[in-house]
């Protein structure tokens, strides 16, 4: 009797060592799978940022979605990264999307329309999002 | 006479083409992508986040520099610790972004018409997690071909912004942390 509960508490201590162990290594989420919480294009998305940015955070802030848009300039970052910014070129702000080298290729120009995925972290002077992907259409 | 009015016509077209190059003289520089990453160093574990999204702003004729940050663009390695660091400590939600507004203190050190790299000293106010706080920082400025490259580092403490960073792991974060600065800026044509 004595050895089944010591069994006992061994094994829920492996259990519970091994949940901590996976919540601390846990790694992000996959954004390419992530079901995009709002779709929406990049004008409107902008419009509702600088209407009322607080309402806009509680919307968007840390969401995933997906953003259709004109790209206006594609520069490689500092690090292994891209910034592409989606906005039409009559405008001063737009859509400021940081993404991983691995997801760019030559086909991305300035000027393409295309529909972009990425987390939501707030607005600067443009609306950023981070660990963006592209979709593929 | 007729020599007189060609001169007065040059003098005015002279005094207009210098005119339009005082106007047309770039002041504004601006970048949506700076990039500023906090490095953090203990016995327990060395903590590393970037974020890439930073934005900034240079007068060059005043001196006056901004960065503006948002918390929720910091990319940790670990899922569980940028939860943390959103949800726990700086509470990103409340307080979304991180301000520095401040002054290039030696802007007479600096040519900025002329390539090479300068010694910065920008003195000026940070607001993290709603708090604000003096602080002094060295850093660099290359200018090359039009454009500016802008380089710190100094420490920060998580205390001097009341964030509070609870017992079971305060052993794992730095009391001081090591801020890195890079911006690249371009003359803000718009």
């Amino acid at each position: 009797m004595k050895a089944k509960i010591i069994s006992g508490i061994v094994f829920l201590i492996i259990i519970l060592m091994g949940i901590t162990y996976y919540q601390f290594n846990r790694s992000h989420i996959d954004i390419s799978k992530q079901e995009p919480v709002y779709s929406i294009s990049a004008t409107k998305l902008f419009e509702q940022f600088s209407a009322d940015e607080a309402k806009a955070n509680s919307k968007y802030l840390g969401k995933i979605i997906e953003v259709k848009g004109k790209i206006y300039s594609i520069e490689k970052g500092v690090n292994e990264d891209y910034n592409i910014l989606l906005m039409d070129s009559d405008e001063m702000f737009g859509i400021s999307c940081n993404i991983s080298s691995n997801e760019i290729n030559e086909s991305i120009k300035a000027g393409q329309e295309l529909s972009i995925k990425g987390e939501c972290s707030g607005m600067l002077s443009d609306v950023v999002l981070i660990r963006c992907i592209i979709i593929k259409k | 006479m007729n020599k007189k009015l060609i001169l007065i016509t040059i003098l005015i077209i002279s005094i207009k083409l210098l005119l339009i190059k005082e106007i047309s003289a770039q002041e504004k520089y601006f970048t949506r992508d700076a990039t500023v990453s906090f490095f953090s160093s203990t016995a327990m574990e060395d903590i590393k986040a970037i974020n890439s999204k930073v934005s900034c702003v240079l007068d060059i004729k005043s001196g006056k520099i901004e960065f503006a940050v948002l918390m929720k663009a910091f990319e940790f390695k670990k899922a569980l610790m940028e939860e943390h660091f959103n949800e726990n400590y700086v509470e990103s939600s409340k307080f979304p972004k991180a301000i520095f507004i401040g002054q290039i203190e030696n802007l007479y050190e600096i040519n900025f018409e002329k390539d090479g790299t300068y010694n910065a000293t920008i003195k000026g106010t940070m607001t993290i997690h709603g708090e604000s706080k003096e602080i002094t920082t060295k850093g660099n400025i290359v200018v090359k071909n039009g454009n500016l490259i802008l380089k710190s580092e100094f420490n920060l403490s998580p205390e001097d912004y009341s964030i509070e960073i609870p017992g079971v792991v305060r052993e794992k974060i730095a009391k001081e942390l090591l801020i890195s600065l890079n911006a690249q800026l371009a003359p803000f044509n718009r």
